[in-house]
């Protein structure tokens, strides 16, 4: 009884109900519990009864997101509520269909010639699947390492996806970028070599990575300029780290150079 | 028959006797289990020497039923002395509860081995995987169980997971199948038809998995072409035919082969429209199952059914993920 009084404070009319349902069972010789049972169906009829009305015409009018959370809720007070449960299934099957669409859309962008032999069939499946692998990786937000390990094992895979390379390109300069942000140069430095190794068959990618290392081995030259004169030994850091990123760029070790012989005399 | 076989017979009954008796005064745990009420809705009962199995077949009917008791009385377990509610009828078979509902995740492999490439899946992961499920008590249903619970109609234990395997790759047979019945967990294999004594499956082999009451056979189409998508020149009449053919063939197949209509299908790719539906509606086939990856709940649209991949460069924890049986609100 103590148990259905719980249930029934923190609002879970339903396994209030069901206790109580226990209790008349057990406590034959007391009226209690059947009237308890009694008062409860009765609150729970009227509450789901006035929820589904409200549900109904947030319904009507489209507004299926807060019509689904009522029909939830109807669901949970009474799991037997037949009417709730088939309009969520009917909201159920509308974002099933919508979601369906998508993924042909994306079946049909990434379709390849109609002329490939039957017997490849399965390996094309293989080829799909693991690029929804991707796309699931992808909207898993706090994942990017996820993600970017679905992209270089499909790559792997299928060495010839120079689209899903670009998206490797673009993730792994964003990640370096973002490290860079932080100072954490180290870290931006290992996106970037990752992605050379991934793509180093790729000049394509390959240039698009050296152009990164290039623009933020520039970022780094000018923080140190900026500095050189109140704090010069950042300045020399930033420069060294300037060269990590870009091992050629003659003005960065013209600088540190010149600074060097400088403090030797 | 010896002048002293009697006394024999005798001596022997009264060691019997003597060695019941002692076993019954040495037990402090009650032979018969003991009802303490009872009404149309519930058994309550002090647990004697049956299980939950033993206890569903007398009072529900049905032996498979022990989850429904031993679920009712969780986290007491089923054990003799224990007091225990057995609910003679399964009022919510829908699993909704305050706290969210009942999720059921159906796993979805292709091929098994170790030739490499994420749709194989080693037998060692196999093994791996149906002993995490058995370890951590997860109940392995049969499709033909879901349907009931997607109808609202059959509720299902509250940790069930079902089991598919998409194409009809012979490693199914030679890999897969021993290790199920190592389980003794069902599955549903889906074949597509062109595939079948053409390098997949053979209909021995189908027959036999078919006979064991263990496997499911299914259709996965004819010829495993994406039904959602026009081919290439296919006029709208071709595509038409493409589909009821994609269906109806395969389906055939598997009923002459096998003795009895399916009744689940397996899109190819995962992919299908509502008129492909309509076709699946049309050969009575009762599930569509794709593979957006997402475990279901009983509302869910049933010719749209959530699977999850399972891939073979992934680890335990990739597999674990995915066994959602419950969605919180």
């Amino acid at each position: 009884m103590l148990s259905a009084a719980k249930h029934e404070q923190k609002g879970d009319l339903y396994s209030a109900l069901m206790e109580y349902r226990i209790a008349r069972t057990v406590s034959v010789d007391t009226t209690k519990p059947g009237r308890e049972v009694k008062r409860l169906e009765k609150l729970i009829a009227e509450k789901t009864d006035k929820l589904m009305s409200i549900a109904e015409k947030k319904y009507a009018r489209g507004k299926l997101q807060s019509a689904e959370v009522l029909y939830f809720k109807i669901l949970t007070l009474d799991p037997n509520y037949r009417a709730a449960f088939d309009r969520l299934r009917d909201i159920n099957r509308k974002q099933l269909h919508k979601k369906m669409k998508q993924k042909v859309a994306l079946s049909q962008r990434y379709r390849k010639s109609s002329l490939r032999k039957k017997n490849r069939q399965t390996e094309d499946e293989g080829y799909i699947y693991s690029r929804q692998a991707i796309l699931q990786a992808e909207n898993r937000a706090n994942d990017v390492e996820g993600y970017i390990a679905e992209l270089e094992k499909h790559i792997t895979k299928y060495p010839s996806d120079t689209e899903l390379k670009e998206m490797l390109v673009n993730v792994r300069i964003v990640q370096a970028r973002a490290s860079f942000g932080e100072s954490d140069y180290d870290s931006s430095l290992d996106h970037l070599a990752a992605a050379e190794e991934s793509l180093n068959n790729d000049d394509k990618f390959l240039k698009k990575l050296l152009a990164a290392r290039k623009e933020f081995a520039k970022e780094l030259y000018l923080l140190g300029l900026r500095s050189v004169r109140s704090e010069p030994v950042n300045a020399i850091e930033l420069w060294k780290s300037a060269l990590k990123f870009d091992p050629n760029d003659k003005r960065t070790q013209l600088r540190i150079d010149t600074f060097e012989n400088r403090q030797a005399q | 028959m010896s002048a002293d076989q009697p006394s024999k017979l005798l001596i022997a009954s009264l060691f019997l006797s003597l060695f019941f008796l002692l076993g019954a005064g040495c037990s402090s745990r009650p032979v018969t289990t003991e009802i303490l009420a009872r009404d149309s809705e519930f058994v309550v009962l002090r647990v004697g020497n049956e299980d939950a199995s033993e206890l569903a077949r007398r009072y529900l009917g049905d032996e498979s039923l022990g989850w429904l008791i031993e679920d009712a009385n969780e986290p007491r377990s089923i054990a003799s002395g224990n007091e225990i509610i057995i609910p003679l009828q399964n009022d919510n078979p829908i699993g909704f509860e305050f706290e969210g509902y009942q999720t059921v995740p159906i796993l979805c492999y292709h091929r098994f081995g170790n030739k490499g490439g994420r749709l194989e899946v080693s037998a060692e992961q196999f093994e791996q995987q149906l002993a995490y499920l058995k370890q951590h008590d997860y109940r392995v249903i049969r499709l033909e169980d879901l349907y009931g619970f997607l109808k609202g109609e059959r509720g299902l234990p509250k940790r069930s997971v079902v089991l598919t395997i998409d194409d009809g790759h012979r490693s199914i047979y030679t890999i897969a199948y021993p290790l199920l019945k190592k389980f003794n967990f069902p599955a549903t294999v889906f074949v597509y038809s062109d595939y079948m004594n053409n390098g997949g499956l053979k209909t021995k082999e189908l027959k036999a998995m078919n006979a064991s009451g263990l496997i499911s056979l299914q259709p996965h189409s004819k010829t495993h072409s994406n039904l959602a998508l026009n081919g290439i020149g296919e006029s709208k009449s071709e595509y038409r035919k493409r589909i009821t053919d994609e269906v109806r063939i395969p389906s055939r197949k598997l009923e002459s082969t096998l003795g009895k209509a399916p009744k689940y299908y397996a899109y190819p790719f995962g992919d299908t429209n509502p008129q492909v539906i309509e076709e699946l509606k049309a050969n009575g086939l009762l599930l569509g199952l794709t593979v957006q990856p997402t475990a279901n709940a009983a509302f869910n649209y049933p010719y749209l059914l959530n699977r999850s991949m399972i891939f073979g460069d992934r680890g335990m924890d990739d597999f674990v993920a995915k066994l959602k049986t419950f969605q919180t609100r």
